[in-house]
């Protein structure tokens, strides 16, 4: 019944999001849509997946959508260059995506190999990863090619997006909140934010928890702290940034390079001491991940501050 | 007690769901907002509720993340998507 | 042992019935500010039920103190929510009167 419902609510609420004329309608039914399909993947027995996207679908996605429709609403004129090539770009639209279904479709009625049984394999060779959790055992050991991939798209696309932001500056679209409650409220929301970031991260070695979920968790903190208009330290320092946004990567190749001077294989975790890698890897990459995620929220990092004088007077009492 | 604990489960997404109804319908921005709110606090409940029926106790902490970052969106949409105009807030001064 | 049970069918339920009636109130109160008050009232008192209704469920004391955390978190949303949205619904109606919000 539960599933059921879910399962009739999740593509009506999708069709929502896509049907929505105005555009804060579809973004606030995006964050409705983010927890219902956290819901789903519970429902699916993934609650490492669930964990994700709670952290990301219904906290950071949801800002970085509002933000940019603030950021929108600013400077553009609402012309409609596209206007005209409207009907070609749904042609193509429709087109790409009959073929992805097709493909899809494809998939689905090729004939079931007689495949591995993952799980198990997964739970025969446990002992040899280090950790207990076997979703942290795929990512980090026996699939760390992936995640350490996944993290370098990440950062291609931070780069991206951050070499697009000093181009136009557009700080004065920041706004912030200013509220004396929301003061308060912060100084102890945003310690136990990160307490709850580190205790996702220890927890992941054992049970659903790790280091994407406590970067998300880390980076909706820094996010919070920038929208209620508090200067973070270092945040004058590019070097420091860029460093940060590396840092975590770069971990990742260098303890996974360590075999590699002992004659094995890249990214093979030494045999006592592959639990104390995977957490060392997995502790870099929170940090470097949450940075990653909050630069991609921040507007522009410091150079391009300058006529933006820091805790500019705009309590408003 | 587990019929007890499915029944609340349904009731709860029950709820979920007329609430979304808010979402779409608005008016204002605020009331989607607002309704965002209480979804965020009703999946809480859920999550909570699935926890214990699903013997799953890492539902628990994807409740205490979902609680923890429920206020995101809010605050976001506060100082974001409405570019608080300074000229129209001395007015009438806030607080 | 019954009574407990018992007691915890009812809370649970009055707990769901709570987040019932808020959703009501969010979808049937006719302007924004008397949606806050459902928002902020109901469904706090709905999770708090729900969850004094779990307490007796759970394995370790350490859990149960998540839980309470889990609740005083939603409380602290939805109040700062409340308090945030109310503001923003006075800066866009100056003539604080009108039911209808500008979109």
């Amino acid at each position: 019944m539960i599933d059921l419902l879910l399962a009739l609510t999740l593509p009506l609420v999708a069709l929502g999001v896509l049907l929505a004329r105005e555009l804060f309608r579809a973004v606030v039914m995006f964050i409705a849509f983010g927890l219902l399909m956290a819901l789903v993947w519970v429902r699916l027995q993934a609650p490492d997946l669930a964990l994700a996207e709670a952290a990301i679908g219904a906290g950071l996605t949801g800002v970085l959508l509002l933000d940019a429709l603030g950021h929108l609403r600013q400077p553009h004129p609402p012309g409609q260059p596209l206007r005209s090539l409207l009907p070609l770009l749904t042609i193509l639209a429709l087109v790409l995506a009959g073929a992805l279904g097709l493909v899809l479709l494809g998939a689905l009625l090729e004939p079931l190999q007689p495949s591995v049984n993952l799980p198990a394999e997964v739970a025969l060779h446990i002992e040899a990863s280090g950790v207990a959790h076997p979703v942290t055992a795929v990512l980090l050991a026996f699939r760390a090619w992936d995640t350490l991939l996944e993290v370098a798209v990440i950062l291609v696309a931070v780069v991206v997006g951050l070499a697009l932001r000093f181009s136009h500056d557009d700080a004065a679209a920041e706004s912030r909140v200013s509220s004396p409650l929301l003061q308060g409220m912060l100084s102890w929301l945003l310690p136990l934010m990160l307490l709850v970031a580190l205790y996702l991260l220890w927890i992941g070695s054992y049970r659903s928890g790790g280091a994407f979920q406590a970067a998300a968790v880390m980076a909706a903190m820094l996010v919070l702290l920038r929208l209620s208009g508090q200067q973070l330290p270092g945040q004058n320092h590019p070097l420091l940034l860029r460093a940060g946004l590396v840092g975590g990567l770069g971990t990742f190749l260098l303890l996974g390079s360590v075999q590699l001077l002992q004659g094995g294989a890249f990214l093979a975790w030494p045999e006592q001491l592959a639990g104390a890698f995977i957490l060392l890897v997995e502790t870099a990459l929170t940090f470097s991940l949450a940075l990653l995620l909050y630069a991609l929220f921040e507007a522009s990092p410091a150079p391009a501050r300058k006529g933006h004088p820091p805790r500019t007077g705009d309590q408003p009492s | 007690m587990t019929q007890v604990l499915w029944i609340s489960t349904l009731l709860l997404l029950l709820a979920l769901l007329l609430g979304l109804w808010r979402i779409w319908a608005g008016p204002g921005r605020a009331d989607r907002m607002l309704a965002a709110q209480l979804f965020g606090t009703t999946g809480v409940g859920l999550l909570l509720l699935l926890a214990e029926l699903m013997q799953q106790p890492a539902l628990r902490d994807v409740a205490l993340v979902l609680a923890l970052l429920a206020i995101m969106a809010t605050v976001a949409f506060v100082a974001r998507t409405q570019p608080a105009d300074h000229h129209s807030e001395q007015d009438h001064d806030a607080d | 042992m019954m009574l407990i049970d018992l007691l915890r069918a009812l809370l649970l339920l009055s707990g769901a019935l709570f987040f019932l009636v808020g959703t009501l109130g969010i979808l049937r109160f006719p302007d924004t500010p008397s949606r806050i008050h459902a928002l902020t009232k109901v469904d706090n008192l709905g999770l708090g039920l729900i969850v004094l209704g779990l307490l007796p469920g759970v394995e370790h004391w350490p859990v149960a103190i998540k839980m309470i955390l889990i609740w005083l978190l939603a409380i602290a949303a939805s109040a700062l929510a409340g308090h945030l949205v109310v503001r923003v619904c006075r800066e866009f109606r100056p003539s604080n009167a009108g039911e209808q919000q500008d979109d």
